[in-house]
């Protein structure tokens, strides 16, 4: 089986997992001041934020990837991504550092990971022992519309 | 390498958006060269167009482009020449190879190839038919323009070896003689900036107001004086400048219309018709994008007029109008929005026919179709599924349309309406606002969020008071309504239309009237809305399927509140169908629609004592200076920019020596006068006893007991008389025998109609309700000359009571006038229906009385 290279990664912390965040989509990170909820939405969907004069919807990837909501704290992040031409928020609870590729391939995940948030994986990468899950952020993107 | 490539493919880019650019005002000008009505700058325009085209793809080695705008230029050039004939044909050739030209140059990079053979030999049979000697005056104009052949040393990348050159070389700024031409051709100068750009450039902007009022807020009151004018010179250079980028945004109409006569004369030469295509106001500006989105639903709107409207040359000369029709576009401003008028002059839009054929397709009963005011039989063209071509055809009329028409322009918060009369012709009338990028709305605060409705849709603010019985929400049949001077409107919680907790009882105090197309409806907020100028921006991908939500904006402090779409809203809690209900359920059942018929004024005069007013006669009630009261003779008069009112004073009450009196403006026909009041002390609207034997006297009515105290209710009609000495009633003694029979269940009103009746010298017996006057009529009927009767009385309503007196044997043409607080439409046509002969409103002594006189000795 043909395994494809991981990109640049931004590591981030959701919950007890790492999660790697492909860099080339990433316009940056900065806490989340205000954000104004939507009704009636898919509660992964925080709400709109006003980045510098444009909207932005703010994803909560706690509650997309193991379907418990963000606990705020000091260290949570909004990481702006730019997907398809519009950008977006993702929420993490803390975001460490950049990880290069140095030609690592992306591992396949372990059998046991659940199926849900296999989903919104592309895989894994080892970074000194540890697992960094490699995050598939169309899947994230589009966890709405899956949820309907 | 690649390079280069880029930069071919930047000039290639630059070279389709300026030929697009160029060639968007040939078609209109070689249409006014085949009416006539073009001159010889025309044709040049024309020509430079084309030529600059050829030029550039010669240059970026696009040979198709070059070799088809290079035909063109030579058989414009014999036009041009005047050796060739702008006819119809010629014409059509000429566009259709224009249109070729265009859409090569859509895909310039893959345009060589592409077979035009068909294009250029039509072109050089045209160019076979042009005449070899011009006429001695085309001769000299052509030698005017090729005069000066300027050794213009601008890179002009034309191969320059067609007899066009000369003309355009001659067009450089190195001409004198051609200076007058250019600069009306020309304009100002302008650059060309992507949309992307001004879109960035307002969200900048925005934020720079943001940016602005904190600093404002941050430099408080104890900063210096300098840095508050610096303040104050930063906060109107940034609106300026807002302004300004605005503006960056709006385009001419003329832009949208210049598509038109194309169409026009396409669809004429199709259609077998012949119609003129006249333009008024193109120099209106829009916002860009709405001109966009107006593209088809005008295009529409124009082929159909087309279509259903102009009728062919025989059918028109068979109505007595000429042969050509003509379809007018017409762009004006209307108290901030804009208005597009698409006028035919042609057939015109049978109602009748509208409405048989909304019963064929089922949309109605026959009974609801006859029901339908002409105006609303025309505006079911707007309905879903309905066409009424007679014969489907492929150039409009397939039934799916109009309805779209609708929705877009109400989307871009428009509205569109028809007027139309049979044989005249029929106009479309688009109403649209100015710019969609700022607008100005209502932010209601929900659950701890904010919202915001435009202030299009919305049409009044009400706020409840509780034990307010006139304005309150009531339940008719499952459903919440509002009641509304005299109509019933569907309401909803804005956050149970939203779907959010409200934490406890916030009053819910207030409704926002909001309308979109048809439906008007009712949203509950707990706290009043503030206004704000708000830029609109677009919802992302994951809320743009919300009905509820139209977009999105940053308020004034940073946060974002999501605009509300009153139409989503009232698709999502079915207000719509609410709306039928209620408006059936008003219909059959009484749910109090009537306003209370004693709404009454009460206030203190006379050294606080408590006197009433019928609500009905108060037109306003305001301050009065003493320095507004003066005295003219031995009486007491108001003046005011409208003129001068007299003023009556209650016994005792003193008129102010200095500072100021409550005046309450009291309504007499069309004649005000005014009283002088201590104070107002409330508007009591619930149904009130009137005592009128206790406190009886010349001028009050009867009293009424109220926790306050007794108040007394005056006679309007004794204050009148006394306000206007001079109107006396010289007439009293024609009068003295007409007998009129009075039913008014409402004790109050029967006191004061009969005492203004009385007053003006008539006869009038009065009774409690239908029944009561119903038998005073069967007791002694032929003595009446006339009926006054009040529509909603208990027993037996006026109604009720008109109908007995229409199917009597003797009694049957005695004049009817009924008394109504409730004056609609459809009021009235029952009233008609039940043979009133006249339908009256409360509380207007003078047309009463006017109406009573037309009708008495008219009893047929």
């Amino acid at each position: 089986m043909n395994r494809a290279t991981a990109p640049d990664l931004i590591l981030c912390r959701v919950g007890e997992l790492t999660i790697g965040i492909d860099i080339g989509f990433v316009q940056e990170v900065n806490r989340l001041v205000q954000c104004t909820p939507v009704p009636r939405m898919s509660p992964e969907i925080l709400g709109l934020v006003n980045l510098r004069g444009s909207l932005i919807t703010v994803f909560d990837l706690n509650l997309v990837l193991h379907g418990r909501p963000l606990k705020r704290s000091t260290k949570t992040r909004n990481v702006v991504v730019d997907h398809d031409c519009e950008r977006f928020g993702i929420l993490v609870d803390a975001v460490g550092d950049v990880l290069p590729v140095d030609g690592q391939l992306l591992e396949p995940l372990p059998s046991h990971t659940g199926a849900d948030l296999a989903g919104y994986l592309d895989g894994l990468v080892e970074r000194e022992g540890e697992a960094v899950l490699v995050l598939n952020l169309g899947a994230v993107l589009r966890c709405e519309v899956a949820a309907d | 390498m690649s390079d280069s490539q880029d930069e071919m493919q930047e000039l290639i880019g630059d070279f389709v958006a300026e030929s697009t650019e160029h060639l968007s005002t040939v078609e209109a000008d070689l249409l006014s060269l085949e009416e006539g009505s073009g001159d010889d700058e025309t044709v040049n325009n024309i020509f430079r167009c084309v030529h600059s085209v050829k030029g550039v793809a010669s240059f970026l080695g696009l040979d198709t482009i070059q070799e088809l705008a290079h035909t063109l230029e030579s058989t414009l050039d014999l036009v041009r020449k005047q050796r060739l004939e702008p006819t119809g044909e010629l014409t059509s050739v000429l566009l259709a190879a224009i249109d070729e030209l265009k859409s090569l140059i859509d895909q310039a990079e893959h345009s060589n190839g592409t077979d035009v053979a068909s294009h250029l030999e039509a072109l050089r049979h045209c160019q076979g038919q042009a005449t070899e000697a011009p006429t001695t005056v085309a001769a000299a104009t052509a030698d005017v323009v090729a005069a000066p052949a300027a050794p213009a040393n601008e890179a002009q990348p034309a191969a320059g070896e067609s007899p066009a050159e000369e003309a355009v070389t001659a067009n450089k700024p190195a001409s004198k003689s051609n200076t007058a031409q250019r600069t009306q051709k020309r304009g100002t100068e302008s650059i060309r900036v992507g949309v992307d750009l001004l879109n960035r450039l307002m969200d900048l902007s925005g934020e720079l107001v943001l940016g602005r009022n904190q600093v404002l807020r941050g430099i408080g009151r104890e900063a210096e004086r300098s840095l508050h004018d610096a303040a104050a010179n930063l906060s109107h250079v940034v609106s300026e400048m807002q302004e300004a980028i605005m503006q960056t945004r709006l385009q001419a109409v003329s832009t949208l219309f210049q598509k038109f006569p194309r169409i026009v004369r396409d669809l004429a030469g199709k259609l077998g018709k012949q119609c003129r295509l006249m333009q008024e106001g193109g120099e209106v500006e829009l916002d860009r994008s709405i001109l966009e989105a107006l593209a088809d639903p005008m295009t529409h709107l124009v082929r159909n007029a087309m279509d259903h409207g102009v009728e062919t040359p025989e059918h028109r000369r068979a109505g007595g109008k000429g042969a050509e029709g003509q379809v007018t576009l017409r762009a004006f401003h209307q108290g901030g929005n804009v208005r597009i008028e698409i006028e035919d002059d042609g057939a015109g839009i049978d109602p009748d026919k509208l409405r048989s054929r909304a019963i064929e397709k089922g949309l109605m009963s026959q009974d609801e179709a006859d029901d339908l005011s002409d105006r609303d039989a025309r505006m079911l063209i707007f309905a879903p599924g309905f066409s009424t071509a007679e014969q489907l055809s492929d150039i409009s009329g397939r039934g799916v349309g109009m309805d779209v028409v609708r929705s877009n322009i109400e989307k871009l918060g428009g509205s569109v309406n028809i007027r139309s009369e049979v044989g005249e012709g029929t106009t479309l009338s688009i109403t649209i606002p100015l710019t969609l990028a700022i607008m100005p709305a209502l932010v209601v605060s929900c659950a701890g969020n904010r919202y915001v409705v435009p202030q299009s849709n919305v049409t009044e603010l009400v706020r409840l008071r509780p034990n307010d019985p006139k304005h309150r929400i009531v339940m008719v049949d499952e459903r919440r309504a509002l009641r509304l001077r005299g109509r019933l409107l569907p309401v909803v919680d804005l956050s149970e239309a939203l779907g959010l907790e409200t934490s406890g009882d916030g009053g819910g105090c207030n409704v926002m009237l909001v309308q979109s197309g048809t439906c008007e409806y009712g949203l509950v907020i707990n706290t009043p809305p503030d206004t704000e100028e708000i830029v609109v921006k677009p919802l992302g991908r994951h809320l743009r399927g919300r009905e509820e939500f139209a977009g999105s904006t940053i308020l004034g402090d940073g946060q974002v509140g999501l605009i509300l779409d009153v139409t989503g809203i009232s698709n999502v809690c079915d207000l719509r169908a609410a709306e039928a209900e209620l408006t059936t359920a008003a219909a059959s059942q009484d749910v109090g629609l009537v306003d209370s018929e004693a709404d009454l004024a009460i206030f203190r005069a006379g050294g606080g004592e408590l006197f009433a007013l019928p609500l009905g006669i108060v037109a306003r009630i305001q301050r009065a200076t003493a320095a507004d009261l003066d005295t003219v003779g031995d009486r007491l008069v108001y003046r005011s920019a409208e003129g001068i009112m007299p003023v009556v004073t209650l016994p005792a009450t003193k008129r102010p020596a200095n500072g100021s009196a409550t005046l309450l403006v009291l309504r007499n026909g069309d004649r005000n006068y005014g009283t002088l009041a201590e104070s107002v002390e409330e508007i009591r609207s619930e149904q009130v006893q009137v005592d009128d034997q206790t406190l009886r006297a010349p001028g009050v009515l009867g009293s009424i007991e109220l926790p306050q105290g007794t108040v007394r209710l005056l006679d309007s009609a004794a204050l009148s008389a006394t306000a206007f000495p001079e109107s006396g009633n010289q007439d009293a003694v024609h009068r003295e025998t007409t007998r009129i029979l009075l039913a008014e269940d409402s004790g109050f009103f029967r006191a004061h109609v009969a005492r203004v009746l009385q007053e003006a010298g008539f006869v009038v017996t009065s009774c409690v309700d239908g029944d009561d006057a119903w038998q005073q009529l069967q007791a002694d009927g032929a003595s009446y000359d006339l009926v006054l009767t009040d529509v909603q009385m208990p027993n037996c309503d006026g109604l009720e009571l008109t109908r007995r007196i229409r199917d009597h044997a003797t009694l049957a043409g005695l004049p009817v006038l009924a008394l109504t607080s409730l004056s609609t439409d459809e009021a009235r046509r029952e009233g008609e229906a039940a043979g009133v002969t006249e339908y009256l409103v409360k509380l207007d002594d003078r047309t009463l009385l006017a109406a009573i006189e037309r009708n008495i000795g008219v009893r047929s």
